[in-house]
């Protein structure tokens, strides 16, 4: 029994260093790092001067290529306010002194939670870069699969552990280029707002609780001598004809409230801005800018920012 | 209690009918012991044969027969109504209750006198590593093992993890993998036709073979971990070079079980010539039906019945054209094109096996030598060329591993074990290895978990 038990221990051990040698391997490969879309946290700046968090609406609306500053945007798709709190904590030693941080609100910010259908399609994103403390409702099979063990479900991707990684895998911009037709835009806008309005109805009872996760970001933000703008991106009229007017004076009175007790902190409204609003062709859908809209939108914010 | 705590992992409620299979048996055992009157003992027979089949038939057959009925009435313009059952079909039902009709059937011919211990009796009937999928344990193997004293043994717990190894890279590496281009293809049959059809075929004869012989191994492994030994379940059946062979190799433990609780009991052949043919049809149609309620399981049966009997029919002129073209001079060419051949009318009753519905299994048989040329690539039937050389390699290692296997008469554990210690542990690393990093862990059941 002693010789079985020393000899598994043995095997096991040798096992672990090789799985770990071809695990850290892959784990260094663009393939794994683009998995879900988030390879641009391997790659954060140091010295930012400005970044933004938010959802897609937000990582389509900030364009920092080509500024002659350190920009970087933390947004991704359907990214509730916890993950914004937990990547500002995350990132806060990348912020310059002096800096700002955009904290983008939409419609949906307050109200975007975990119980939403679609939490878990967009959780698995988080494991490669935060820890498992500040994941919501962790799955350890997710963990495995995104962090720890990723080789094991790698299957072909393995060979990239191995052999010189194909360009097709090389880090790409995920801004858009171009519009649709005004019937699509206005077809997609009953959709998409649709299940907009079905997660501000979810996401009621929680919205307390988010309001204060943003309070926090921007407490933690001014803790750190870095400058907290809210803003809210714009929209075309296709996407804010669907949410009423009360519910646009709810949201209105939301921020006012939150930013009660921060009288010197701007926000910046650009949802019904004429700008954008009434010009379909800078969005590629009814509530994002495609890449010339978030170049200009960009430009607007920084001058009234600064 | 472990057994029955990994029985109810799956669903806690359907333990009941194990217990209920379990007590019934226990006592229609203890009570053919306690008596020499064949008619007594008869009727406790058909007690607990009645009570498994019963279970058997309503939660896996009810339905089928309800369906099948209705269309035929209907047909016939008879109104015909019984309500279908909706209840999941109990995971293993097919093997623990014929497990323990061949142990009721036993003491009852006297093979082996009835087990008095309810807890010995509890284990044979729901061990769990041959619970949900087999094989299907004899009593007079089983039972007497857990009355022995098990202490470690080195060989047997090494033995075991290299076989549940060997399951496993059988199951994920091989099965799982092609099980991916066979669902592409055999769940839209009618979108493919030519090499995509022939190919998906040849692969799921390989899919079921590793599914089904991969969970053996590892239930066989589990058990020898323990110290226990359980019956050989598959031996290399893709080298049979008749169908009767094929089913001396495969499945021993079902194929075996019908042997000797139907095909014997009906004479087997000892009987007329068209006698015996029946019993063969007879028991591949039950075979079929047993493999799952679905008139594809019947015709698959129907298949093999057919090549039985078409081998009896045509086995002197086999044997004359093989003296007439000269093969019996060339024994190794021989042995080669039966293998061939059989491996191929194998794969043709596959086709029924896997095939979504009967109507899908005629379009593929139809459909698979038109257009040859034509059809989709390869890498566009859900595995992309890196997965396709792993599927066929490792494919082609394990055909390897059986052809010396098969010409050394040895295991590969055997051979290997006399082989110095840094070939052994490469090729135990090999293995894990190819396991942990190639192997398709996503969610693709046992096959044989469904019956």
């Amino acid at each position: 029994m002693f010789r079985f038990i020393k000899k598994t221990i043995v095997f096991l051990l040798i096992l672990s260093l090789m799985v770990g040698y071809v695990n850290a391997r892959y784990k260094e490969t663009n393939i794994y790092k683009s998995i879900n879309g988030t390879d641009k946290f391997y790659y954060v700046p140091q010295n930012i001067d400005i970044a933004n968090l938010g959802t897609s609406h937000a990582q389509y609306a900030f364009v920092y290529e080509d500024l002659d500053l350190v920009g970087f945007n933390f947004a991704l798709p359907a990214q509730r306010v916890f993950y914004d709190e937990k990547l500002f904590e995350k990132y806060i030693e990348n912020f310059k002194e002096g800096s700002t941080v955009i904290i983008p609100i939409s419609y949906i910010s307050f109200y975007l939670g975990y119980d939403n259908e679609n939490f878990e399609d967009f959780n698995k994103m988080y494991y490669p870069f935060l820890s498992l403390k500040d994941i919501k409702k962790p799955k350890l099979s997710e963990y495995l699969k995104y962090k720890a063990l990723p080789v094991v479900t790698a299957e072909s991707n393995i060979k990239y552990a191995f052999i010189k990684e194909e360009k097709a895998h090389e880090p790409k911009s995920v801004y858009k280029t171009s519009t649709i037709p005004i019937d699509k835009m206005k077809e997609e806008s009953n959709d998409t707002a649709g299940r907009h309005l079905e997660f501000i109805e979810e996401g009621r009872k929680d919205k307390d609780k988010f309001v204060a996760i943003v309070d926090n970001i921007i407490a933690t933000a001014i803790e750190h001598n870095i400058r907290p703008v809210i803003t809210t991106t714009p929209f075309t009229k296709y996407y804010n004809e669907h949410f009423s007017e009360d519910f646009y004076k709810e949201f209105q009175d939301t921020i006012d409230g939150l930013l009660e007790k921060y009288p010197d902190i701007q926000y910046l409204d650009y949802s019904h801005d004429p700008r954008f609003e009434n010009n379909e062709e800078l969005f590629f859908d009814s509530s994002h800018l495609n890449i010339e809209g978030g170049k200009l939108f960009t430009k607007i914010i920084l001058e009234e920012i600064r | 209690m472990a057994s029955y705590y990994f029985y109810m992992a799956w669903k806690p409620a359907y333990i009941i009918l194990i217990i209920i299979s379990t007590l019934i048996d226990y006592f229609a055992g203890i009570m053919m012991g306690r008596t020499d009157d064949k008619k007594k003992r008869k009727k406790y027979l058909i007690l607990s044969l009645v009570s498994n089949l019963s279970l058997l038939f309503l939660f896996k057959y009810f339905n089928f027969f309800n369906d099948s009925a209705k269309t035929v009435l209907e047909y016939l313009n008879i109104p015909f109504y019984l309500p279908q059952f909706r209840l999941l079909l109990p995971m293993g039902i097919s093997f623990y209750t014929f497990q323990t009709m061949s142990y009721s059937i036993d003491v009852y011919k006297g093979v082996i006198k009835p087990e008095k211990h309810l807890g010995i009796f509890s284990l044979y009937v729901t061990f769990f590593p041959q619970l949900v999928a087999g094989p299907i344990e004899r009593s007079e193997n089983l039972l007497p093992q857990f009355r022995e004293k098990h202490d470690f043994d080195y060989d047997l717990a090494t033995n075991g993890l290299k076989l549940i190894a060997w399951g496993l890279f059988k199951k994920v590496v091989i099965a799982d993998r092609v099980a991916i281009l066979v669902n592409t293809v055999y769940n839209n049959v009618h979108d493919y036709t030519g090499f995509p059809l022939i190919l998906a075929t040849i692969l799921f004869a390989f899919q079921i073979y590793c599914d089904f012989s991969g969970y053996s191994d590892i239930a066989i492994g589990s058990a020898q971990f323990m110290g226990y030994r359980l019956m050989e379940n598959f031996r290399r059946p893709y080298f049979a070079k008749s169908i009767s062979e094929f089913w001396r190799r495969w499945h021993i433990s079902l194929s075996t079980w019908f042997k000797d609780y139907i095909y014997i009991p009906l004479g087997g052949n000892r009987v007329s010539k068209w006698k015996w043919q029946l019993n063969l049809a007879t028991v591949f149609l039950i075979s079929g039906l047993w493999h799952g309620a679905n008139w594809t399981f019947v015709v698959w049966g129907a298949i093999h019945g057919f090549y039985q009997i078409f081998s009896i029919w045509t086995s002197s002129i086999r044997k004359r054209i093989v003296k007439l073209i000269g093969l019996d001079k060339t024994p190794t060419l021989h042995s080669i094109l039966q293998i061939i051949l059989t491996f191929t009318l194998v794969c043709f009753g596959w086709i029924f096996f896997r095939a979504n519905n009967i109507s899908d299994a005629i379009y593929v048989v139809k459909n698979m030598f038109t257009n040859i040329g034509n059809g989709v690539p390869i890498d566009q039937l859900g595995l992309d060329s890196f997965q396709l050389k792993v599927a066929f390699l490792s494919i082609g290692v394990m055909e390897l591993v059986h052809l010396i296997q098969e010409y050394k008469k040895k295991t590969i554990r055997e051979i290997i074990s006399t082989k110095p210690i840094w070939i052994r542990w490469s090729l135990y690393y090999i293995l894990v290895l190819c396991i942990i990093l190639l192997g398709t862990f996503g969610s693709q059941e046992f096959i044989y978990f469904q019956f």
